[in-house]
């Protein structure tokens, strides 16, 4: 089961980006001293692929173990076992100061866009610090200009450097995550529910531009989601996740519509479709 | 007020012989916020009978959710203004207008028509306490003079009427223990409180209306279809009027056979969900139509 | 926002007052002028040995003023930062320094102040330092709580991801977010160091009469309370309204409007 996940529709002498094997994240439930504290596995034996240039989609419900997953990737918690190897480099036993080296490479973008950008700064030394931080030797005319242009191209304008967080839309906040996610030029993005909290039209805005940036700059994208529209209308493959475990993967119209595994016929069913005609 | 008979209804609308139950006119809404005040709702105006399914429909900041609080007289008092009237028709056919009850006694009025389930209605659940502890006090709530035994039995019946496993022993149960789609039929149910029999002591209440406030808004797919599912049933069975309110119209397509669309605090379009889906008159109703089917990969030849 | 300029400038030009207004030596007795009442000579009048009380208050008022400085500074810039530290290492660094919190707050700082002066002599500068001990344990407390609620936010776990290091994420990302709350917390606590300190010295540790505190005058001058009040109840007065003046010096009454959410 664990080495079928990798499987893929792009040709396979595409580069992979992101190797995950074996994956496992245990935790222990507060117990008594008197009895050894049960275990619970919020991730358990995961193993997947992405490739470059691929959008994978991660499929699945609140608390099936896809975010603490995406954590894990982005060494923000230490996994109990298992591998992930980042551009060719296993990185989940380093520490912080050996992987930090690494983090240019991979960059998330999180669900909660009222959430992920500091409150008490400007928005324009929020964009400027990375920039600072991975190219220093770029002078600051020419970091003005990138953060101007990724701007653009993430249809903001350079009005925003000056404002704060809490002066934008959930939109507008998604759109400068992604452009701060994107000026450090990574080659995998993982992209969190990221229009989870969004409404329809705005979804349709944020995915569009993910999926161009995606062909401009070239990287690979996991896309993480429970919903189902959004899934198929924007990955190559999916990979469905429940309790912890992998239950299905392949190309995502071919998974939804002829599910083998009850739990993704399930999904596949709770659908609500929708016919109706704009003009 | 004009009384509307029964007669005249019968004779528009013979087949299903629906009365009207609600009516709002030209209402509208201001919140106070210091000094200033901000409109929320601009005259709105709308029409409910007996045992329609009506879906509200609009983006988040679009009203839907207050106008609903406003009918269901779950506003505070000192920082919102209204105008217009909110009309309830009473059991002897006549009108009422919830403006001209007194602040204090609305709630308690509107109670006894009208079930409000809110977003998160799970977390209506008290985690301290047992089940039949909170579903009992509501319960009397809405029947006073109720005994102990009556009540328990009252509860282990409307577990029955609502498909709630287990009995006695979920009865006794804490939230913690039970699944999250028994708590939430259980939370449903004690919702629907105020539109239950109980023996003798209060007949059923006529014009009984659900309103929905986006209640799957925070739950995944399967939760979601479940919960759907669920008061679809408790209307099929219950003969309810239904208002929903949802941004999701593919649930709404799925549960109504009317439909209002609102933006910016103003109804833009309302009258049967299937017109509004396939023959919208406004450019708004066919944006939302138009990016519903984006979103789930079905571009209809229309611009994105 | 007005209100809180105006106090502030009054209380800079109180300070600068004090510090440069020519006044008596307070050594000086004169037993042939006590209970003076209020003169050209002596604004204030003078006490039971002479000497003159509009000098004795300005002196004891740049004492308290330094403990109180010396204090706020140091449990301030200590605790914050020992807090906001526990808070973002966790482990083990987080138990030592909770210990510290507890044992800080836990041991009288009046005892304390009592056994260094005993070994050191007293003086405002000690009594300072000790309090600003004592009180650092509440302040680490505050910052842990606050820093570990802000630690929990994506956008800590965003600049981690872009790569930033401890040191600018706690001090660029995680204080700024928590340092008003703080600096509230230090206008009650300055408050409460003028107190403590005026009660240090009421206690009779600072002894040297020609050293008078606010409090040492409030002791002695307590039995003339009855045919003298004014001795008694101008140093009290002085006591009330400077612990009065930083507690609500650093009160945040504005309300964060953009905060205020009405739901859809």
């Amino acid at each position: 089961m664990s080495d079928i996940a990798t499987q893929t529709t792009t040709p396979s002498n595409s580069s992979v980006v992101l190797e995950v094997r074996g994956l496992v994240k245990e935790y222990r439930k507060a117990g008594s001293p008197f009895k050894r504290a049960d275990t619970f596995e919020a991730v358990s034996n995961v193993s997947l692929d992405v490739r470059q240039g691929e959008i994978v989609c991660l499929l699945g419900e609140s608390g099936c173990g896809k975010t603490t997953l995406a954590r894990m990737i982005m060494h923000l918690t230490r996994p109990t076992a298992g591998t992930i190897t980042l551009n060719g480099c296993e990185m989940q036993g380093l520490n912080e100061r050996r992987f930090r080296p690494l983090r240019q490479y991979i960059q998330m973008v999180y669900q909660n866009p009222f959430d992920c950008l500091d409150p008490s700064r400007r928005v324009g030394s929020l964009l400027e610090e990375p920039l600072k931080l991975w190219h220093p030797e770029l002078s600051k005319e020419e970091r003005t200009r990138r953060i101007s242009g990724m701007l653009q191209e993430c249809g903001l304008d350079e009005s925003c450097l000056v404002k704060k967080p809490r002066q934008f839309s959930g939109g507008q906040l998604q759109r400068l995550s992604i452009a701060r996610a994107l000026l450090v030029d990574p080659k995998l993005l993982i992209a969190d529910e990221i229009v989870s909290a969004l409404d329809v039209p705005i979804q349709n805005q944020i995915l569009d531009l993910l999926v161009r940036m995606k062909e401009e700059h070239g990287f690979s994208v996991l896309f993480i989601t429970h919903d189902l529209s959004v899934a198929r209308k924007v990955s190559d493959r999916v990979i469905v996740m429940h309790r912890g475990e992998v239950v299905g993967f392949g190309a995502t119209d071919e998974l939804l519509e002829n599910p083998s595994d009850p739990y993704i016929r399930k999904l596949a069913d709770s659908v609500f479709t929708f016919e109706g005609c704009p003009d | 007020m004009t009384d509307r008979t029964t007669d005249n209804t019968a004779i528009i609308d013979a087949t299903t012989a629906r009365n009207e139950i609600l009516r709002v006119e030209n209402l509208s809404l201001w919140i106070k916020k210091g000094a200033d005040e901000i409109q929320i709702l601009h005259n709105a105006s709308f029409s409910i009978k007996d045992g329609e399914r009506w879906g509200i429909a609009g983006e988040s900041g679009a009203g839907k959710s207050m106008m609903m609080h406003t009918v269901a007289a779950l506003l505070p008092n000192g920082s919102t203004r209204t105008e217009g009237a909110i009309l309830y028709r009473l059991k002897d056919g006549s009108w009422q207008n919830l403006f001209d009850i007194p602040y204090a006694k609305r709630h308690e009025f509107v109670s006894k028509r009208v079930a409000f389930i809110f977003q998160d209605s799970i977390h209506a659940l008290n985690p301290n306490e047992r089940i039949r502890k909170q579903w009992a006090a509501t319960a009397k709530l809405h029947h006073p003079g109720i005994t102990d035994e009556e009540c328990e039995e009252h509860l282990l019946e409307r577990m029955d009427t609502f498909a709630i496993p287990g009995g006695m022993g979920t009865l006794g149960s804490y939230p913690h223990q039970l699944s999250g789609g028994m708590r939430q039929r259980i939370a449903i149910a004690m919702a629907l409180e105020s539109q239950s029999k109980a023996g003798a002591y209060e007949p059923s209440v006529r014009n009984g209306i659900i309103v929905a406030d986006e209640p799957t808004t925070s739950l995944d797919s399967i939760s979601q279809r479940s919960v759907v599912d669920y008061i679809e049933y408790i209307c099929d069975k219950g003969g309810k009027t239904l208002l929903y309110v949802s941004h999701n119209l593919g649930i709404l397509q799925h549960l109504c056979d009317n439909l209002m669309v609102m933006k910016d605090g103003v109804i833009i379009e309302q009258g049967r969900a299937d017109d509004l889906f396939f023959r919208a008159r406004e450019s708004y109703t066919k944006a939302i139509v138009r990016e519903t089917l984006n979103v789930m990969g079905k571009t209809s030849g229309g611009m994105s | 926002m007005k209100s809180k300029v105006i106090i502030w400038l009054l209380f800079a030009a109180f300070v600068v007052f004090l510090l440069v207004v020519p006044h008596a030596n307070v050594k000086l007795t004169d037993l042939t002028s006590v209970f003076q009442g209020v003169s050209p000579e002596h604004w204030l009048g003078t006490d039971n040995l002479g000497r003159d009380l509009f000098a004795l208050m300005v002196v004891g008022g740049q004492r308290t003023l330094l403990v109180v400085l010396i204090a706020t500074v140091l449990s301030f810039v200590g605790g914050s930062l020992l807090g906001m530290l526990a808070a973002y290492r966790g482990g083990i660094l987080q138990v030592v320094i909770q210990f510290i919190a507890d044992f800080v707050t836990v041991v009288p700082s009046l005892v304390v102040a009592l056994v260094f002066s005993g070994l050191f002599g007293f003086s405002s500068v000690m009594a300072g330092v000790v309090f600003g001990i004592g009180n650092m344990g509440q302040y680490i407390n505050l910052s842990y709580g606050l820093a570990a609620e802000v630690k929990e936010h994506d956008y800590i776990n965003a600049e981690t991801s872009l790569g930033a290091r401890s040191p600018r994420i706690m001090f660029g990302h995680i204080l700024p977010n928590i340092a008003r709350q703080l600096v509230v917390y230090m206008g009650n606590n300055a408050s409460s160091v003028v107190l403590q300190y005026a009660g240090l010295a009421f206690i009779g540790l600072g002894v040297d009469t020609t050293n008078p505190d606010w409090g040492t005058l409030l002791y002695d001058y307590r039995i003339y309370m009855i045919t003298n009040p004014e001795l008694v109840l101008i140093p009290m007065a002085a006591i009330c309204l400077l612990a009065l003046f930083f507690h609500y010096a650093f009160d945040d009454g504005k309300v964060n409007q953009e905060e205020l959410t009405i739901y859809d």
